[in-house]
């Protein structure tokens, strides 16, 4: 994921920590878009962005920030000027050489000790030894982000992202050690003019230290400018009160190698070694879509995929079948009631026993198309003259009962349907078959209650 | 998961007599839970409608939601008056060809003509259902179609449920392979199954269905973490809150009382917002009062967290779990029940805990006390019943389906969390809990982003899911 993203989908993240933004575009160009979830957040997040202004002040923030950076090298090295210029006996132009060296170097050495140090520590700890790094990110936050939260979310949402790939100690660490290079680069080269062009005597000064041991630093320090071809003063130059001209020239070398070797070698090394994990761990910087706010977004993007009605309702009822039909003309039926238990759950007893002993045509149908025609058969032979078609409240209704109740409906008087209940009874059941049948085009006339029964017409 | 190309898209058709629960399934198995249109009303979906499951936001299943089929005792005697069919599919396709394709059997046809389009079918039964004759025709006039056909058996955990009967009528019509789902609660790994089983009758997508198995479990292990996260979340929120006012204003029994109820006020939204947060993130709709989706657990949810006898159970309990001192006596005070008062309280834990929180905590007490200053801070009890509830909340919300207008009956998630070795396992969260309670400013989302707190949370969020783990 490009860093640029992963930032602007933590900033918003940050962002709507204290509650919500307005989204709805945002959501709806995610969805939009065929791609991972996560790529359906980033569009939000850019979407969301754009309106809070996040790219236009993360551009300002990008122009400025290596100009900040190298106004902060040169801070530095002012200061190590200032510092060594202490030890310049201005009036003469001598120059106490051990005490320039700490005074370019002591500030340096310590920062990195420190730097390396913190390496091994817990994060929590390890803020400090990166300071240089984190005034800079400071202060290019406070000079181009401007005010307010959405300005506060943008560095939040860099820490955070940093953090988590573990690489908030490496970036910082990059940032100081191109500082104290930067830095290392402008004395150097103002060094080197100074003493290529102008004249100095270059000594040394103590009162308690004995001068072998002069003897020895000196030869110690030169070892590793050695190794670059830089020379060092031997023991003769070092113990002479004042050296010769060829002496001053060994003195200049030495002090140009030191910090050359000590001070700016060790800096781009190790900016070069945080370079290095950078690029190592760059591919990591990416937003944790485990969070509780990332997996709820995720529900919501599930949930406004569009579902699409593929065969349309034509809002066309059913054609009332039979219902057309004339039925047989009143006084031709018997004066017979007919009880037809229809579609009835296998455990219900049948006959009801207050109509085991009556005389009235007793039927049981189970609804297969066979039994549904012998019952249509008989119906028409026997006529009666009301016809109760007993159905279970419980089942569902459906067209294939409706197409029964129009077929038998021709063949009496009049139709009722009685709702068997089994247990106890159930309004919400009682009223979806009305409302059913009313739905159907089967008229209901009239509703006892006792008896569950519909009269339908 | 991209390997899941839109050419491999897969199709299915659900399909079943009317109100068997065809779009509850629907909803359940995409999360959704606006899809379509559910009610006891026979007939409420009239159209053919899709539906994406998407993985990774890559559509890999398209589900269509057809009509109930109602009418199938009539249609197939309409269907085996077609002459001149050379197979059972032809029939189908000449009915559909044929005039009442438009007319009378209008619903049915949509269901068949989308039937003959797609891989495979999911049917639909209400097992409440006495089997009848009518739904021996419908898995006939299915079967004609020559596809697939997985029957899904709904509803049953219902009392009523025939389910040998149903299963007996399936075996006749040839559908050996059938999947128990019940779309209000599905068991846990049933929609495993479902894919599973459809892979069996779908050999040539099994690694797309694999894929789709693989996908819900990552999804629903996503899902459970990040639900965690959100209860550590407020379990560090509420260990964290501290409300200081002067020694004076306690002893005024108005204004203490103002401070005890503001105290309970926030603890109580805080809970809230979480209960709103682990919805959102299941998919269902925050305080969705038309379709409250969890009633009994959501019944249980606001029950009184300051209630006296409760908090002295859940005391006793914390007490049973780990030896902490604090826990039992809290109750002495019964204005207070749930709250603690004062510098020297929980001094005990401070010192306790100086050395994981520094000096800094115990510097503030000390302080305090000089100062006349009194803290009024949550007592541990609180945060094992809003452990517990939050919990049991979080359990239902895993185990329901996205199609449910009812209450289902969650009695049985919520008492095993209240198990003896559950117990144990929450006393220990409490006891990494009390970090929290050297850093005030920790109850405020802004420093979410603490590192100490994230870990702390992230700590408490993997103690929470272990507990989620045993099931």
């Amino acid at each position: 994921m490009p860093f640029y993203e992963a930032l602007i989908t933590e900033a918003i993240r940050n962002l709507e920590d204290r509650g919500p933004l307005d989204d709805a575009q945002g959501m709806r160009l995610a969805v939009a878009e065929a791609g991972s979830r996560e790529s359906q957040l980033i569009t939000r997040a850019r979407v969301l962005a754009q309106r809070l202004e996040l790219p236009t002040r993360l551009q300002r923030a990008r122009a400025l920030a290596p100009l900040l950076l190298l106004v902060l090298a040169l801070i530095i090295a002012l200061l190590g000027f200032a510092l060594a210029g202490q030890v310049v006996d201005a009036s003469d132009r001598r120059i106490n050489v051990m005490a320039a060296l700490a005074a370019l170097l002591g500030v340096h050495a310590l920062m990195l000790l420190l730097w390396l140090m913190t390496l091994c520590l817990p994060r929590s700890l390890a803020g400090a030894s990166n300071a240089l790094g984190q005034f800079w990110l400071q202060i290019t936050a406070k000079l181009t982000l401007g005010r307010g939260a959405e300005a506060a979310a943008l560095p939040r949402a860099l820490l955070g992202l940093l953090d988590r790939a573990k690489l908030l100690p490496w970036v910082l660490g990059l940032a100081s050690h191109v500082i104290w290079a930067l830095s290392f680069a402008v004395v150097l080269g103002a060094l080197i003019f100074a003493l290529a062009f102008r004249s100095y005597t270059l000594a040394w000064e103590t009162t308690i230290l004995s001068p072998d041991s002069f003897v020895a630093a000196v030869r110690l320090l030169g070892i590793a400018p050695g190794w670059l071809g830089f020379p060092t003063p031997d023991s003769n130059t070092v113990l002479a009160p004042v050296a010769n001209a060829s002496g001053q020239r060994l003195w200049a070398l030495w002090l140009i190698g030191c910090v050359a070797v000590y001070g700016l070698l060790p800096r781009l090394l190790c900016a070069a070694w945080c370079a290095l994990m950078w690029r190592a761990r760059h591919a990591q910087l990416s937003p944790d879509f485990g969070l509780p706010y990332y997996r709820k977004l995720f529900a919501r993007l599930d949930a406004m995929a569009p579902a699409i009605v593929v065969d349309a309702d034509t809002g066309r009822q059913p054609a009332a079948v039979a219902s057309s039909m004339r039925r047989h003309s009143i006084g031709e039926t018997a004066a017979a009631l007919a009880v037809v238990g229809f579609e009835l759950p296998a455990e219900t007893p049948w006959p009801p026993l207050s109509l085991a002993a009556s005389d009235a045509i007793l039927m049981r149908v189970d609804g297969s198309a066979k039994e549904r025609a012998q019952l249509l058969d008989a119906l028409t032979q026997a006529r009666p003259h009301v016809l109760v078609l007993a159905l279970s409240a419980a089942s569902t209704p459906d067209r294939g009962t409706a197409r029964l109740v129009r077929d038998v409906q021709t063949t009496c008087d009049e139709c009722r349907v009685w709702l068997i209940v089994s247990g106890a009874p159930d309004d919400s059941l009682v009223a979806r078959w009305r409302d059913w049948l009313a739905a159907s085009g089967l008229a209901v006339t009239s509703f006892t209650d006792g008896l569950l029964a519909f009269k339908v017409d | 998961m991209s390997q899941i190309s839109p050419n491999s898209l897969l199709q299915i058709a659900v399909v079943g007599h009317t109100n068997g629960g065809k779009t509850s399934l629907l909803r359940t198995l995409t999360r959704r839970v606006d899809f379509g249109e559910v009610s006891d009303r026979p007939g409420t979906t009239r159209h053919v409608e899709a539906v994406d499951l998407r993985i990774d936001g890559q559509a890999s299943v398209r589900f269509y939601d057809t009509p109930g089929l109602e009418d199938a005792v009539s249609l197939l005697v309409h269907l085996q008056a077609i002459d001149g069919a050379t197979s059972r599919q032809d029939r189908v396709r000449r009915f559909l060809d044929g005039p009442e394709a438009h007319g009378v059997f209008e619903q049915e046809a949509k269901v068949l003509r989308k039937l003959l389009e797609v891989d495979a079918a999911f049917l639909v039964i209400d097992t409440r259902e006495p089997v009848l004759p009518k739904f021996r025709d419908e898995i006939e006039l299915l079967n004609a179609c020559a596809r697939p056909i997985l029957p899904v058996l709904n509803f049953i955990r219902d009392a009523a449920s025939r389910e040998s009967a149903w299963r007996a009528l399936l075996m006749d019509g040839g559908l050996h392979a059938i999947v128990r789902f019940d779309a209000a609660a599905p068991f846990t790994g049933a929609e495993r199954d479902l894919y599973q089983d459809l892979g069996t009758l779908l050999p040539a997508n099994r690694s797309v269905l694999r894929d789709i198995v693989t996908y819900l479990e990552q999804e629903f292990d996503a899902r459970r973490a990040a639900a965690c996260k959100v209860i550590a979340g407020l379990l560090v929120a509420v260990a964290a809150m501290r409300r200081t006012a002067s020694v004076t204003e306690f002893e005024q029994p108005r204004l203490r009382q103002a401070h005890i109820d503001a105290l309970r006020q926030t603890v109580f939204n805080r809970a809230q917002r979480s209960i709103d947060e682990l919805l959102l993130l299941y998919g269902f709709r925050e305080s969705d009062a038309a379709e409250a989706p969890l009633p009994e657990v959501q019944g249980r949810l606001d029950l009184d967290l300051f209630n006296v006898d409760a908090l002295l159970e859940a005391g006793t309990r914390l007490g049973k779990g780990v030896a902490m001192g604090a826990a039992v006596g809290v109750v002495a005070d019964l204005a207070l029940a749930g709250l603690s008062l004062g510098a020297g309280v929980a001094l005990g834990s401070t010192i306790g805990g100086a050395l994981s929180q520094g000096l800094n905590p115990l510097a503030r007490k000390i302080a305090n006390w000089f100062n006349g200053i009194k803290e009024l801070s949550v007592e541990d009890p609180v945060l094992m019943l809003l452990a517990q509830r939050q919990l049991s909340l979080l359990q239902a919300l895993e185990s329901r389906g996205h199609a449910a207008t009812q209450r289902v009956a969650t009695g049985d998630a919520i008492n095993s969390i209240d198990a003896p070795e559950r117990i144990g396992r929450l006393a220990k969260t409490v006891e990494l809990l009390q970090s929290a309670r050297g850093h005030p400013q920790w109850e405020t989302p802004q420093h979410a982003d603490s590192t100490r707190r994230r870990e702390l949370v992230d700590a408490v969020a993997m103690q929470l899911k272990e507990h989620c783990q045993i099931n």
